[in-house]
């Protein structure tokens, strides 16, 4: 990880998939933290419309993750340490499962047990 | 800003859809225009159905299929008519524009009438009847057209 | 041999595919109106949409991210936001237009009025879409849809002077009657008739459907190189037929019901037959694509697992915003909104939603770290730059036209 990146360019907004390429969501947001000089250090990545709404900001922005926070039942976006991220290219790559991950997806899983599981036929994959 | 203008874009489209059925004449030209664009849509309607009962009379037309285009085109010219009749003319001098075109646009709204319920019935003959009135309801309505330019 | 046959699907496929309620209603309008003074806007749209169309696809096939995930990465998280939001309105708007065309098409031979059917579209709609296998589908509507070839040989039927057809075709003029503004406006409506945005959306995420690879960009490209021609063809021989028969009688087209009569009054009864088939079936497949296509764009802009190849419980959210997209747009389309309308305006949006769709995409094309060897070549460039201008120029003029016309008076 000798190589120079941009973050707002190359990590903002891509893909993330978890150790077995599965979608884990957008790196909606970044977390930074101080080293020990006092100098700003890429700590985690956010993932989640609660971290989205709040970095696009605005009406939009907070009707966004106020939304989402109701559905989730958590006004926090799944936070990824940087320790647990295998790769950076064209999609963000995880070196876990997104079941490690706690609080994950919460809203899919949700739906998936509430509503999808009721509908015949909906756990079978048509191809 | 792309947002912002996007969401005027489609309140606009809403507006001119709503604005552009029927709107008042303020001069006699503005209402002549009107008078060409009602006898035009009209005509449309009327050449639909003589196309379509031609179609019939020639065994090519199914008896559904010209009940449903019949109606449609009935439909379309009774709201034609009504949506005319309901602007006023500016100027005593045009008045008689428009009863001259509301009498043809009644005849051409019965006709098709007339030749939907022909075809709902499945009643070939009287449909071929009726509908030998239809060039000469087309041609009066033809007329019409020409006092856009004028 | 059976590759050969493969591949002949997928053409057909993409064919198929092409055709909906947006070019049934649009092409005979401009055909009876307008005679075949906008065939060289059908043939500039076809071009466009197949460079646009293939880049997307081999971008989706050799990275497998489809065109929604590139809005988001190379738009940021605001405009492309804003760029979902909209796309995904306009999909939803297209397909209660679908959703009518299907019901209007299946009125035509059966009288019994579209509303009536429009519930039973959607529930057949459901069923494909949660238990249908993705290539079966597809090759369903894309086969049965050929049956529209009807319209082309209508055009022999009908009898035509074809150096006077040619002479239109390449001496495009503004019709007498007809000011400048409104044929500016339907040139629009017909660009977006023929380029419209969720055949890009849909043929990109299918190449991740069909779980396509660098081996199968050869099919990919044989299917919009071919396909969408061809499609463009039959939009042709709409406009033809409807030049033929029914603009020398005045006739504005209004219904789905004078588009095909052209067709009635050259082949009668089987011409009908062959023509609701195509039309049914097109009209069917566009329920689909931008039904899926509503939901492609919302979660690869959240990063969602999505797909319709997926069981329902491994994508769950993107399953239930497809349902419930279906149920609002039924909903939508039994307040009796006129379905023409509705049509003409999703087209015409459509194509002022354009140039947001194809940036994205030609500037990833041309990215070595997602393409390496497979990036755009100087031709795929050159023609991605001139129909960014073509649709950026459309996009600009689209409000002032639809005023100065009042909708195409």
């Amino acid at each position: 990880m000798a190589r120079y990146l941009d973050a707002g360019l190359e990590l903002l907004d891509r893909q993330v998939l978890d150790c077995d390429g599965r979608p884990v969501g957008k790196v909606d947001d970044l977390e930074l933290v101080m080293d020990a000089k006092g100098a700003p250090v890429l700590g985690a990545l956010r993932i989640g419309p609660q971290a989205l709404g709040m970095r696009i900001g605005g009406l939009v922005g907070r009707a966004m993750a106020g939304i989402a926070s109701r559905l989730a039942g958590t006004d926090q976006a799944l936070v990824v340490p940087l320790e647990q991220v295998d790769e950076i290219g064209i999609v963000v790559r995880l070196s876990v499962p997104v079941a490690d991950l706690p609080g994950a997806n919460r809203l899919e899983h949700w739906l998936r047990d509430q509503v999808v599981t009721r509908i015949p036929g909906g756990r079978r994959a048509t191809q | 800003m792309q947002e912002t203008s996007r969401r005027g874009l489609v309140s606009l489209a809403v507006l001119i859809l709503a604005g552009a059925c029927v709107g008042p004449s303020r001069s006699d030209g503005d209402y002549r225009q009107k008078v060409a664009n009602a006898a035009e849509a009209t005509r449309s309607a009327v050449e639909t159905a003589r196309l379509v009962t031609r179609a019939a009379a020639e065994g090519k037309a199914p008896g559904r299929y010209s009940s449903l285009v019949l109606s449609e085109a009935e439909v379309d010219a009774s709201s034609i008519a009504e949506s005319f009749k309901r602007v006023q003319p500016p100027s005593r001098r045009i008045q008689h524009l428009r009863e001259e075109l509301s009498s043809v646009l009644d005849s051409s709204t019965s006709s098709l009438a007339a030749l939907r319920i022909a075809a709902y019935q499945g009643d070939g003959e009287r449909l071929s009847e009726l509908a030998a009135d239809l060039p000469r309801l087309s041609s009066k309505l033809a007329r019409f057209e020409h006092l856009a330019a004028g | 041999m059976k590759r050969v046959l493969g591949a002949a699907l997928g053409v057909f496929t993409a064919i198929g595919g092409f055709m909906d309620i947006g070019d049934l209603v649009t092409d005979a309008l401009i055909g009876a109106r307008f005679g075949l003074a906008m065939v060289w806007v059908t043939v500039v749209a076809v071009i466009g949409i197949t460079v646009y169309s293939e880049m997307a696809g081999r971008v989706a096939t050799i990275t497998q991210r489809p065109v929604f995930d590139l809005v988001r990465e190379r738009m940021g998280a605001r405009l492309g936001l804003a760029n979902v939001v909209v796309s995904y309105l306009l999909n939803a708007l297209t397909l209660v237009a679908e959703l009518c065309g299907v019901a209007l098409g299946i009125e035509l031979a059966t009288d019994v009025h579209y509303l009536l059917w429009v519930p039973l579209v959607a529930l057949v709609t459901f069923f494909v879409m949660w238990r249908l296998p993705f290539k079966h589908m597809e090759r369903l509507y894309g086969l049965v849809g050929l049956f529209l070839f009807v319209f082309v040989v209508a055009v022999w039927q009908l009898g035509p002077d074809w150096g006077a057809m040619w002479h239109d075709v390449t001496h495009p003029s503004v019709p007498s009657g007809e000011g400048l503004p409104t044929y500016l406006f339907y040139a629009v409506v017909m660009l977006g008739a023929q380029m419209t945005p969720y055949e890009v959306f849909f043929f990109s995420s299918g190449a991740v459907e069909h779980g396509w690879t660098t081996s199968d960009l050869g099919q990919a490209r044989l299917n919009v190189f071919i396909g969408y021609p061809i499609g463009g063809i039959l939009a042709i021989g709409i406009q033809a037929v409807a030049a033929l028969a029914l603009q020398p009688a005045g006739i504005q087209v209004e219904h789905l019901s004078q588009s095909v009569l052209p067709v009635v009054m050259a082949f009668g009864k089987l011409g009908l037959a062959c023509a609701v088939l195509g039309i049914v079936a097109a009209t069917f497949g566009s329920v689909l694509e931008t039904l899926l296509s509503s939901g492609y764009t919302v979660a690869q802009h959240f990063g969602w697992s999505w797909g319709k190849s997926m069981a329902p419980t491994s994508a769950a959210r993107f399953s239930v915003l497809v349902i419930a997209t279906l149920i609002g747009a039924t909903a939508l389309a039994l307040t009796t909104i006129n379905p023409i309308t509705i049509t003409i305006y999703a087209v015409y949006l459509g194509a002022a939603s354009l140039p947001f769709t194809f940036l994205p995409i030609l500037i990833v094309a041309n990215d070595r770290r997602y393409l390496g060897e497979h990036v755009n070549g100087r031709l795929a460039n050159a023609l991605g730059v001139v129909y960014l201008f073509v649709v950026s120029a459309a996009a600009l003029v689209a409000v002032p036209l639809l005023i100065a016309t009042k909708g195409g008076l």
